[in-house]
């Protein structure tokens, strides 16, 4: 069965300085709408939070800052975990590991799922049908089953977890830059760019790359907040990010296990999780809504 | 239609064999065979040779992978290498926790994503719109372990209660005992699934309102409720109930999760135990079993689809 996806968004053609006046427009149309202005600020809190966090945290991840089990206080406004702790701290410094797993992985996904797309529709024929066969197997089993599978043959570490969970985005970003490129490929630009003798080569990456560019990122948006719930639901199982790097998953793993029970240190990594992935997801969202012309006007 | 469905049926066979090619493969990619992970680190060099001899690791790659669908196409499922006990059993007694779980789910999915997508199309762009969509985005962006590790440990907390873990009680021995140790985890992961439907739901009912049909039926002087009832909620859901049979597939993974925590002895938890301990006679045979499972579902959701639908029947 063909699941008929929206072609690249309308502001793909616009070239040079009238595409620059489009990303301006873009920020500005997220910034009109409530929910994505508030995924946005979340989202940059958190970039903001994560880049400076050695500087921001008031404690090392696993330096002892006071006696295990304490409840927040001013000295320690998230608690301190089992191990004396700070919670924020961890909080805080866990935050890179959230962001580096997502963006890497979902950067280093999203390419290879779009190169793979744009073969698979550019050339048709037996390459297609390999291709997407291969698509089809990957998608006709829980994602999340397969990581943990692999994880376990791989061991568990940042790089595999990022490597992973990247691979595991290939096949559905590649369904979605295949059906773009077929539908891209009857325009005349690019019957143009064969007649005057272009290279398969140079089409793929001259003509047709960057017209599905602005679908392969919006794509991505969407992807991020699946990652990152994807690494801390791996870490929470003990095959992901290794203790004892302080990743929130792994974190409230370890406050499930704990006695006696210490709620603040199951519930703030946790409430971490929840509102970067609800950021990225209301800025996904609202990246959607706009650039997805056929959604236009049924949404705002 | 015959040839739609045979050609569906072929490709979900060359699907099962690509799976069970890829995950036998990919389980022998890592260090340690079966034999070293059995017998433990105390075992001498002759042990080990000599269960691998008698697992049959020495033969090459193919010639143990053409072993291994032999026996599972014989009804042979294996057994353990690392406690012996067979697969079939497991599964017996396993399955039906984990079918419980995603009946109840799919029940709490369908009952709510819904009506609130129904709701969320109709009232659209109102504050009830709005505060729908919140809380299916919040709804989607919940990490099911942490809602499952609060439902546990708060009530603890506060009344000295936790849901029942461990031990199932059977439905029909104990009716309130058993929805008490299921409904929980199935809330939690009925949660994020009906987010999905309700999201879907609301676009393909704004969608199918905007047809030239609905103002037909508008036109000819329908209620709204009829035309509503009638002509645009049967269409919508088409899609909605196709997507429903994809969620299956990300709902077995959730079990995973949900199982270890809620101590629910279902197949997540097997699958999960299993890959821990590096047990891969039992991991290669329940991934097969979990295909066969999801290929099944696809298949009679693609079949159904193309049966309501005469438009997908090219093939």
């Amino acid at each position: 069965m063909e699941i008929t996806r929206p072609g690249p968004p309308e502001e793909a053609q616009i070239p040079g300085r009238a595409r620059r006046r489009s990303g301006r427009r873009l920020l500005l149309l997220i910034l009109r709408n409530p929910l994505g202005l508030t995924g946005l600020l979340l989202v940059l809190t958190l970039v903001f939070v994560g880049s400076l966090a050695p500087f921001i945290a008031p404690f090392g991840a696993n330096e002892s800052a006071g006696i295990p089990f304490q409840d927040p206080s001013w000295a320690h406004p998230f608690g301190t975990d089992g191990l004396g702790r700070d919670i924020m701290s961890r909080v805080i410094l866990g935050a890179r590991i959230s962001l580096a797993v997502g963006f890497l992985s979902v950067i280093g996904g999203t390419l290879m799922g779009t190169a793979i797309g744009m073969v698979s529709g550019y050339f048709g024929g037996w390459i297609d049908s390999l291709i997407q066969r291969a698509v089809d197997t990957a998608m006709a089993f829980p994602g999340l089953i397969l990581l943990l599978i692999i994880i376990s043959v791989m061991g568990p570490s940042m790089k595999n977890v990022i490597i992973v969970i990247g691979v595991g985005i290939v096949p559905g970003v590649s369904r979605v830059i295949r059906g773009a490129v077929l539908s891209e490929k009857q325009s005349q630009y690019v019957e143009a760019a064969q007649v005057v003798g272009a290279s398969s080569a140079r089409v793929l990456f001259r003509h047709l790359a960057p017209n599905v560019a602005p679908l392969a990122i919006v794509i991505a948006t969407t992807l991020l907040a699946g990652a990152i719930l994807a690494e801390a639901g791996l870490s929470f199982l003990g095959l992901g990010v290794p203790p004892p790097n302080p990743s929130w998953g792994a974190d409230v793993s370890l406050a499930r296990n704990a006695l006696p029970i210490h709620i603040w240190w199951a519930f703030f990594p946790g409430l971490a999780i929840a509102l970067t992935v609800l950021g990225f997801n209301f800025l996904g969202d609202a990246l959607r809504d706009i650039l997805d012309p056929r959604l236009r006007g049924t949404t705002r | 239609m015959r040839a739609y469905i045979v050609r569906r049926l072929l490709l979900s066979v060359l699907v099962l064999i690509l799976i069970s090619v890829g995950v036998f493969w990919l389980l022998r990619l890592g260090p340690g065979d079966v034999a070293e992970i059995a017998l433990g680190q105390g075992a001498s060099q002759g042990q080990v040779e000599a269960m691998r001899q008698h697992l049959g690791l020495n033969e090459p790659i193919h010639l143990q992978y053409f072993r291994w669908m032999g026996q599972i196409l014989r009804g042979d499922l294996g057994s353990s290498a690392i406690s012996g006990t067979p697969v079939a059993s497991e599964l017996t007694s396993r399955l039906p926790v984990t079918a419980e779980l995603l009946i109840i789910t799919l029940l709490v999915t369908v009952a709510i994503g819904i009506p609130s997508g129904v709701i969320s199309a109709l009232y659209r762009n109102s504050p009830v719109d709005y505060a729908v969509r919140v809380a299916a985005t919040i709804g989607l962006s919940l990490p099911v372990f942490w809602a499952a590790t609060l439902v546990i440990i708060l009530p603890n907390q506060w009344w000295g209660y936790s849901p029942p873990l461990g031990r199932t009680v059977g439905f029909f021995h104990d009716p309130w005992g058993n929805l008490a140790q299921f409904v929980p985890p199935a809330l939690i992961l009925g949660i994020a699934a009906a987010s999905v439907i309700m999201r879907l739901t609301r676009s393909a009912l704004l969608e199918v309102l905007r047809q030239d049909y609905i103002r037909t039926a508008r036109s000819k002087g329908l209620r709204d409720r009829m035309v509503i009832w009638r002509h645009a909620l049967r269409n919508s859901l088409v899609p909605v109930v196709t997507v429903l049979g994809l969620q299956v597939t990300a709902l077995l993974g959730g079990t995973v999760i949900i199982e270890q925590i809620f101590a629910l002895r279902g197949l997540g938890n097997y699958i999960y135990q299993s890959i821990v301990i590096k047990d891969f006679t039992v991991v290669q045979t329940m991934a097969l079993y979990i295909a066969l499972v999801v290929v099944l579902m696809n298949l009679v959701v693609d079949v159904t689809y193309a049966w309501l639908n005469p438009r997908i029947r090219y093939g």
